[in-house]
Parts: C-alpha cells; sequence; structure tokens
C-alpha cells in the first residue's frame, strides 16, 4: 500500500474470495472512513474473485460515496472484468489500465484554488464575494 | 444404387481444431458431441445421411475421445458405432466392408464440418467424374468429405488428405449452408443460425410461439421472458423475472436463476446459472465461461454464479470407461426413453 497525496492506492490479494476479504476489509475500511477517501484499488495480482469480492467491493464503494468520496478500480484483468460484467456491476467502477491513471483522475475535474463557499446552486452563491467588493 | 457412409467423430485436437484458450470451456470434449439446440452436431450429421436414403452408416470414434459418448440417441439400426485409435485402417476396413457387402461407394465425412449439401447429387457428380475420389469444398476451401469407390479405396492418408486433395481425385463445390467447427465460438454460431433459419435443421422441441423453440419438459415460470428466437432445451428450469434474449439458447437440464439475463449466449447442457446475474455474448459450460468478446475461459469457482448441474463432475477415466464401454459394445445403446405425451408442451408455465 502506498499513499499519493489525497489518493490511496492499494493492491488487491491474488484471491478475493471469502477468507482473504475480511483481512484485506480490516485495513481498508479505517481509510474509508476518513472525509472524502479516494482510494484506488489495483487489481493487476487479483487471479480468482468470486461473489463475496465483489460484494466487498460494493460495500466499499458505498463506503466511499456515503463519505462524498469514490472508489476506482485499475489494471483489472479480463477474467476478473468477466466477473463484474457477469454480476452487472462493471457498470458502477471506474476502471483505469494503470494506478497512475486513475489517481491522476482524481485530480482531471479539480476545482479552481478558492473553490466558492457556497454550492452554485445556492442563493448565496457568491453573494459574499460580491458584498466584499461592494 | 447402394451407398454408405463412414462418419468420423474426431478427438478434440480435431482436423480443424486450433489451440486456443476459448476451448477451454468444453473441457477437452469434442465439438460435434455438443448439444446445439437439442441434438449434437454428429446427431444432426447422422441423421442427414439416413434421410438422403444411405444403407449403412458407420460411426468412427477417434481415440482419445473424451465426449459424452451417451448423447447419441440415433436408433436406426443401420447405424453402427466404434472407438478406433488407427483411423486410417479403421477406414480402409469398413470400406472394404462395404465392398464385401455389395456397396460400390461410400461418403466419408469427419463431423468437423456440417454441409447442407445434396448428397445425391454430390454422389452423381462423382460417377460422372470417373475417378476414385471426389472431396467436397466450399467459398472457404477444402472440406473434410469425400465419396469414394469402395473397391478401390487408393492410398488416400485420411488424417491429411482435405488440406492436399490427391490428384487423381474430383472436386464438388458445396453451395449450401456450410459450417466449420474448430471453436466453441462456432457452436454459438450454428445455434443462431438455426433460430435464424439459415440452415435447413432446425431446433429440438416445439416451436411454441414464432420463433421460441421449447423442448420436451422444459419448465418456464409465469414472470420469466423470452424473447423469439430463443431455445429452451429439454429438462431446463426458467425462473422468474429472467430474460432469455437475442438467440440465445439454454440446452437440456439447465437452471437460469431469477432475476438473471442470458442475452446472445449459448449456456451448454447441465448448467446452472445463479441469481441476478448477466449472461452476454459468453457459452457457459459448467463453471467455465468463455467471453466471445474477448476470447478468454473463466473458470468460475464459486458456486452461486454459476456450476455444473451434473451429479458428479466429468473425469478423464469416467471418459475412459465409457469409451471402453463402446468398445465391448458393438451395437448402439439402448435409446434413452422417449417422453411421454404429457410431457410435450403441457408444463411450460409452471408456478
Amino acid at each position: 500500500m502506498y499513499n499519493r497525496g489525497p489518493v490511496i492506492v492499494m493492491e488487491l490479494p491474488e484471491q478475493l474470495r471469502q477468507a482473504e476479504v475480511k483481512t484485506f476489509l480490516d485495513g481498508l475500511l479505517p481509510l474509508l472512513e476518513t472525509d472524502r477517501p479516494r482510494i484506488v484499488l489495483d487489481c493487476s495480482r487479483v487471479e480468482h474473485i468470486d461473489s463475496a469480492g465483489v460484494e466487498m467491493l460494493l460495500h466499499c464503494l458505498e463506503e466511499a460515496m456515503k463519505r462524498d468520496g469514490d472508489l476506482k478500480l485499475s489494471a483489472v484483468s479480463p477474467a476478473s472484468a468477466i466477473i463484474l460484467e457477469l454480476m452487472r456491476v462493471d457498470r458502477l467502477f471506474e476502471c483505469f489500465p494503470t494506478s497512475e491513471q486513475a489517481a491522476q483522475s482524481f485530480h482531471a475535474y479539480g476545482t479552481g484554488a478558492n473553490p466558492p463557499s457556497q454550492p452554485w446552486y445556492s442563493a448565496d452563491f457568491r453573494t459574499a464575494d460580491l458584498k466584499a467588493a461592494s | 444404387m447402394s451407398l454408405g457412409a463412414i462418419i468420423v467423430i474426431p478427438n478434440p485436437g480435431g482436423k480443424f481444431a486450433r489451440q486456443n484458450a476459448g476451448g477451454d470451456v468444453l473441457r477437452g470434449e469434442s465439438l460435434s458431441c455438443i448439444d446445439v439446440a437439442g441434438r449434437s452436431l454428429a446427431e444432426r450429421i447422422i441423421e442427414r445421411y439416413l434421410g438422403a436414403g444411405i444403407d449403412v452408416v458407420s460411426v468412427l470414434i477417434q481415440e482419445p475421445a473424451f465426449g459424452d459418448l451417451s448423447s447419441f440417441h440415433v436408433t436406426s439400426s443401420k447405424v453402427t458405432t466404434a472407438v478406433v485409435a488407427d483411423l486410417n485402417s479403421a477406414i480402409a476396413n469398413r470400406l472394404q466392408d462395404y465392398s464385401d457387402r455389395g456397396l460400390e461407394h461410400s461418403f466419408v465425412q469427419w463431423t468437423d464440418v456440417y454441409a447442407e449439401t445434396d448428397l445425391l447429387d454430390f454422389f452423381y457428380f462423382h460417377r460422372a467424374s470417373k475417378l476414385p475420389v471426389t472431396w467436397a469444398f466450399d467459398a472457404d476451401g477444402s472440406l473434410p468429405m469425400c465419396v469414394i469407390d469402395c473397391a478401390n479405396p487408393t492410398a488416400i492418408d485420411f488424417g491429411t488428405a482435405p488440406e492436399r486433395p490427391t490428384r487423381n481425385a474430383a472436386s464438388y463445390l458445396i453451395h449450401a449452408y456450410v459450417k466449420r467447427f474448430a471453436h466453441p465460438r462456432n457452436l454459438r454460431e450454428f445455434a443462431a443460425d438455426m433460430l435464424q433459419g439459415r440452415c435447413e435443421t432446425r431446433p429440438s422441441g416445439q416451436e411454441s410461439k414464432p420463433g421460441i423453440w421449447i423442448d420436451a419438459g422444459a419448465e418456464l415460470h409465469r414472470g420469466a421472458r423470452v424473447v423469439a428466437p430463443a431455445y429452451i432445451g429439454r429438462g431446463s428450469k426458467i425462473m422468474d423475472d429472467t430474460l432469455i434474449t437475442r438467440l440465445s439458447s439454454v440446452e437440456k437440464n439447465c437452471c437460469i436463476d431469477c432475476g438473471t439475463v442470458i442475452e446472445n449466449s449459448s449456456v451448454l447442457a447441465n448448467t446452472q446459472v445463479g441469481i441476478w446475474l448477466d449472461v452476454c455474448h459468453a457459452v457457459v459450460s459448467g463453471n467455465r465461461l468463455l467471453s466471445l468478446s474477448r476470447d478468454i475461459t473463466v473458470e468460475v469457482s464459486d458456486p452461486h454464479l454459476i456450476r455444473s448441474t451434473a451429479a458428479t463432475s466429468r473425469s478423464t477415466s469416467e471418459a475412459s470407461n465409457r469409451v471402453e464401454d463402446y468398445r465391448r459394445s458393438s451395437d448402439l445403446r439402448t435409446p434413452p426413453p422417449l417422453p411421454e405425451a404429457w410431457q410435450f408442451g403441457s408444463n411450460f408455465i409452471r408456478e
């Protein structure tokens, strides 16, 4: 596991089955409980994945989204991709050829240096800036 | 005029077989022994010869044969079956036997190819050519199919002859439907061709609605949706909320569990597909799935997803035992019992 700024890249084990899921999840859950977690799961070593492994991925994605974060997959092998398609979850994950590309994708739509304090749909959007200017 | 036929069922590394990752899905079974829309390719070929009025048909199964040999349901007394090691000598012996019985000509065909040519026209062409052998070919090249003089078999090496036809041979062009079988994707294509009516042969069972063939004993839940054209095999169960669509075929004794979509795919015999899955553009057999879009086979270890419904998995030893059984018996096996009348169509929809 290595950390690259706000994006955490974690390697999945070779076997992602019922027996391995709990151990892996114990290490991943604390990272998901941070604010806006940005996680990349590197699937390059994964050889076998079953329904328990897919369920774990979905659980992690759910936890990340709850905290306004995201979870992306990288280096998904064709065999793993077939399992994801078979279980209809392939559409839920962004997949990238490499972990670097996956990590960069978190910054591709980055906000400016001084993001507005209010969302664009808020009635108070940029009113504070306008008041200060006047 | 008396005609014979020799049908050769090659081993999985047959004449057109190529080494391909996709071939793993069948666990080494011969493509011609796999049921497609209810019947195997070998059965369909044998039926074509019997339908053309051929007097004697000899089926030679080339060793090592790991196919499900019990799947043959041909019950005609005109058909004999044998497992052979040396194909050349076995064919020569059969031709000699035919000649002794007064048969002048014989077809020799490998089940690597299915051709819907007019067999009698093929024979008349051969007789007019006055050459000892006539090989068939189509627009894509030579085919492992010929007519030969029984009394004058010449020294043909049947292991290489179709690829390198002898000089003293005629060639017969087939314009009709031809399908070569070298990869499991060809099974899928053959099923699609049958369902779309591109060939003369049809799926087994009854056409309950236009384009939907349901075989005996199949059970479809009221909430299941089958979009034509599609085939549901003998004894298969299609559960609630499933969708079978886009030229899909579900062979015998399969179970498609709730909410699953089978799209443009073939589910081979004795396969259970779990709940809420999406099987698209694939061939599934037991716990193996061949993705035709990626051309790779995945063995799924999780029985909740896909698995075999067979009580015991097939093994090489079991297959060898079957081959031994065949070797000991010169006649065909006792045919399986025909379905009772009540099994046809009475239980298509069951809660």
